[in-house]
């Protein structure tokens, strides 16, 4: 397997084989975060084909280190958009789950300014993260970027179901403290 | 702020905290504090069988030999109201110094049927486990004065009887056969007053009847006192 230095030197090359290491390093992390979000095999092999073009259309004059991180967000941001196309006609179990467990920490309220303060948000949460335990933060990343089940996040750090679903409920409700500090209308 | 564009900026965390979270490896419990534990479990369960073996061996030659006996009665304490006075056994040291014991032992004692409750309690050993079951309680004084009056009416003796009850508060051990120790807490007397004399076989018979409607005789004695003299546990007049 190809190293991301490796890979990247591909794309920058215009090698066709680049899509094959994307598909070879990332495509099991591609599927795996769509999947969560979107629950379909069918929609998230899209969301990983989709994935690796726009990786060839970007890169270059990107030139993303790490790579995994830049791959995993353009996957994670199709699957979310593909989840609001899809949800437009009916639900679907990942992202819903997803959504209503961190409307405890928004309000729903549509922000004309949202858009642009998004950069800002994610920095916020940033540093939130990086103030929280490290078990905190995994669990966190876990289910909210990678979107993980709760049981499957709490057998890997060896506890149980029900205290990971606790844990994360307190790391909502901090973080939700914190954003209001932070001046953000949540 | 609406929940999706929550999860977008989520999206958009550091990539260290992705990175992090994708090389996260639980702190496991080192192995060789694993393996520790283990051995010391398994030397804590060797010691304890090795601890034990002695017990479990004499347990199981004992369990050959003997079936379960009751060896002791544990609540026979209880069975004096709180406010009454367990009685010491006077009539031992009375037999002792040649005096009747019909005024020292029956009045002293328990006399009252209502003082005894209808179960008591026994503990049996089987092998090296101690079990505790609950048995009727076989008599009482109306009942006792009615076996012993008929018995001596089949006997043809025109005697008629009171009867008390005393228990000792003391311990005792006796070597069984087969070697084993069966240890009695209290030991209960009988004590029969009759208000004639009867022949020695007619006391002697008198005296298996009693231990016989006993559950277990070997915590009874019988103390039978007439105007000859007294018929004691030994079974010689005094």
């Amino acid at each position: 397997m190809l190293s991301d230095r490796e890979i990247v030197a591909l794309l920058f090359a215009r090698s066709e084989e680049a899509i094959a290491a994307l598909e070879a390093r990332f495509g099991r992390l591609c599927r795996r975060i769509a999947v969560n979000i979107l629950g379909s095999e069918e929609d998230a092999e899209e969301c990983a084909s989709d994935t690796y073009l726009t990786v060839w259309d970007t890169v270059p004059p990107k030139e993303p280190d790490p790579l995994m991180p830049y791959v995993g967000r353009i996957a994670r941001n199709f699957a979310m958009d593909r989840w609001r196309y899809n949800h437009a006609g009916r639900r679907w179990a990942g992202g819903d789950a997803l959504l209503s467990e961190v409307e405890e920490i928004v309000s729903g309220r549509e922000d004309a300014e949202e858009r642009v303060m998004q950069g800002a948000l994610a920095a916020a949460i940033s540093a939130f993260l990086h103030e929280q335990k490290p078990d905190d933060r995994h669990l966190f990343v876990r289910r909210y970027w990678y979107g993980d089940e709760v049981a499957a996040i709490a057998a890997e750090m060896g506890i149980r179901a029900g205290s990971a679903a606790v844990r994360l409920h307190r790391i909502r409700e901090r973080l939700r403290e914190h954003l209001i500090k932070e001046g953000f209308t949540v | 702020m609406k929940s999706e564009a929550f999860m977008r900026a989520v999206g958009d965390i550091d990539d260290a905290l992705i990175l992090e979270a994708e090389s996260y490896r639980r702190r496991g419990v080192p192995v060789w504090v694993r393996w520790a534990g283990a051995a010391a479990a398994c030397l804590v369960c060797a010691a304890g069988i090795l601890a034990a073996w002695p017990q479990m061996k004499n347990a199981s030659d004992n369990a050959e030999m003997a079936a379960p006996e009751a060896v002791g009665d544990a609540l026979y304490d209880r069975y004096y109201a709180a406010d009454e006075e367990c009685a010491q056994p006077e009539s031992t040291a009375a037999s002792a110094s040649g005096k009747p014991a019909e005024t020292a032992a029956p009045e002293a004692l328990d006399t009252g049927a209502g003082h005894y409750v209808r179960e008591r309690t026994f503990w049996f050993r089987e092998g090296d486990a101690w079990r505790k079951t609950k048995q009727p309680y076989p008599d009482g004084l109306p009942a006792m004065r009615e076996i012993v009056s008929d018995y001596l009416a089949a006997a043809g003796a025109e005697v008629r009887c009171t009867a008390a009850r005393h228990e000792t508060v003391g311990e005792k051990d006796e070597i069984l056969p087969g070697g084993i120790i069966q240890h009695t807490v209290g030991v209960k007397t009988w004590y029969i007053t009759l208000d004639g004399d009867v022949s020695r076989e007619i006391l002697m018979g008198l005296t298996n009847t009693v231990l016989d409607s006993a559950a277990n005789s070997s915590l009874y004695q019988v103390h039978i006192t007439m105007p000859g003299g007294t018929f004691g546990p030994t079974g010689a007049f005094e």
